[in-house]
């Protein structure tokens, strides 16, 4: 007892090494009996909330905006009182080189450009070049008056942030 | 078993003392834990959600009635900000103790305040410093699931800080806020529906050397 005890580490560590050993081995040998074909990791399917088609001058959106955010509809109108409240520490939109806007997308901390695309039916998506409805793309469900509202289509970020409302400062 | 079960297999009075013995035998936190539990790094997550699985405390954290001696009168709410406890006294030298998560250091306090407001789904705005490192960050959202302010708020008196819920409760036993006290959405919503606007709260906090 006392001497395995004293002897402890050095065969645990040899044991580690044997162990090591075999999972290696194991492994290349899984790697070269398998016949699977290497698997893409795949985004969750885009779900677009149901709302009308809304159009959006891009011209328009540069400069300074109050941003809250809410989650149920009955919260709106308290939401965009606050969102005047927030001039004072105001989200900013500028212009993109390439024609767009910078703004953020989903949990990143720097702006990228971002465009102004249009579906068949109608609807705007606020997002990066492509096509429209993208998961990083948000979609527009509103914009008049100086108001702008638009939802992630990402579902994490919508559950996360809610339903994002700018109010022009 | 939580405190409901023990009270409808005892009876009220006689359930009271089973499960404050019961909570006193097996659920008292050791100064090793406490330390342990001293602070913890963790950021808001505006909008996460916890599951009931993660909202399950661990056993000294849960709500429990307890032997607590006291001066206060009944429905007084004590806060040990080093115990991590919020006890709502009761008749009998009895209390019902809360797990909570407390100031960090330098934020912690003590006093003795009221009541002034309560809040279901609260609203939340991110501190100025949050909007720095996450611009994207509404600067206001309002209250609902997922919302770091939680279920429920207790305002105190005219001070910035409140007795209110979280979604994250794996914060409970830590210090970990800006000087308010939080608890998980189940608990406070206990709270919040045993105290009426008026409560007398008194904030206590341990000397240091």
């Amino acid at each position: 007892m006392v001497l395995v005890h004293a002897e402890g580490p050095r065969p645990r560590k040899a044991a580690a090494r044997r162990i090591g050993a075999v999972v290696a081995v194991a492994a290349a040998l899984a790697a070269c009996s398998t016949t699977s074909i290497p698997t893409v990791p795949t985004q969750p399917a885009v779900v677009i909330p149901p709302g009308p088609p809304v159009a959006v001058d891009i011209a328009a959106l540069p400069g300074k905006w109050g941003l809250a955010s809410y989650r149920d509809e009955k919260d709106r109108a308290r939401t965009e009182a606050e969102a005047k409240r927030a001039c004072g520490n105001p989200y900013v939109i500028a212009a993109g080189p390439q024609g767009g806007v910078m703004m953020h997308l989903p949990d990143q901390a720097q702006p990228t450009e971002v465009f102004v695309k249009v579906n068949g039916e109608g609807r705007s998506f606020i997002g990066p070049r492509g096509a429209p409805g993208m998961i990083q793309d948000r979609v527009v469900m509103y914009f008049q008056g100086g108001v702008l509202v638009a939802d992630w289509l990402d579902p994490s970020a919508r559950e996360r942030y809610g339903t994002m409302l700018f109010v022009r400062c | 078993m939580n405190f409901r079960t023990i009270t409808r297999m005892f009876g009220r009075p006689a359930g009271f003392a089973l499960a404050a013995v019961l909570g006193l035998a097996l659920t008292a936190p050791t100064g090793v834990e406490a330390k342990q539990r001293k602070e913890l790094a963790i950021q808001d997550q505006p909008g996460y959600v916890p599951t009931p699985q993660e909202e399950m405390l661990p056993p000294q954290y849960r709500p429990q009635p307890v032997y607590f001696r006291t001066n206060e009168a009944p429905g007084t709410i004590v806060i040990h900000t080093d115990e991590r406890f919020l006890y709502l006294v009761q008749d009998g030298g009895r209390a019902i103790r809360y797990g909570i998560g407390v100031g960090r250091d330098g934020f912690q306090w003590q006093g003795l305040q009221k009541v002034s407001r309560k809040q279901e789904w609260p609203d939340w705005r991110p501190p100025p410093e949050m909007i720095q490192r996450q611009p994207y960050l509404p600067r206001f959202m309002a209250g609902g699931p997922g919302n770091p302010m939680g279920a429920r708020a207790l305002y105190l008196g005219d001070t910035i800080y409140r007795i209110h819920g979280t979604n994250q409760p794996q914060t409970i036993g830590y210090a970990v806020s800006s000087g308010c006290f939080r608890l998980v959405n189940r608990d406070v919503i206990d709270l919040f529906n045993r105290v009426p606007v008026g409560t007398k709260v008194v904030i206590l906090q341990s000397a240091k050397l």
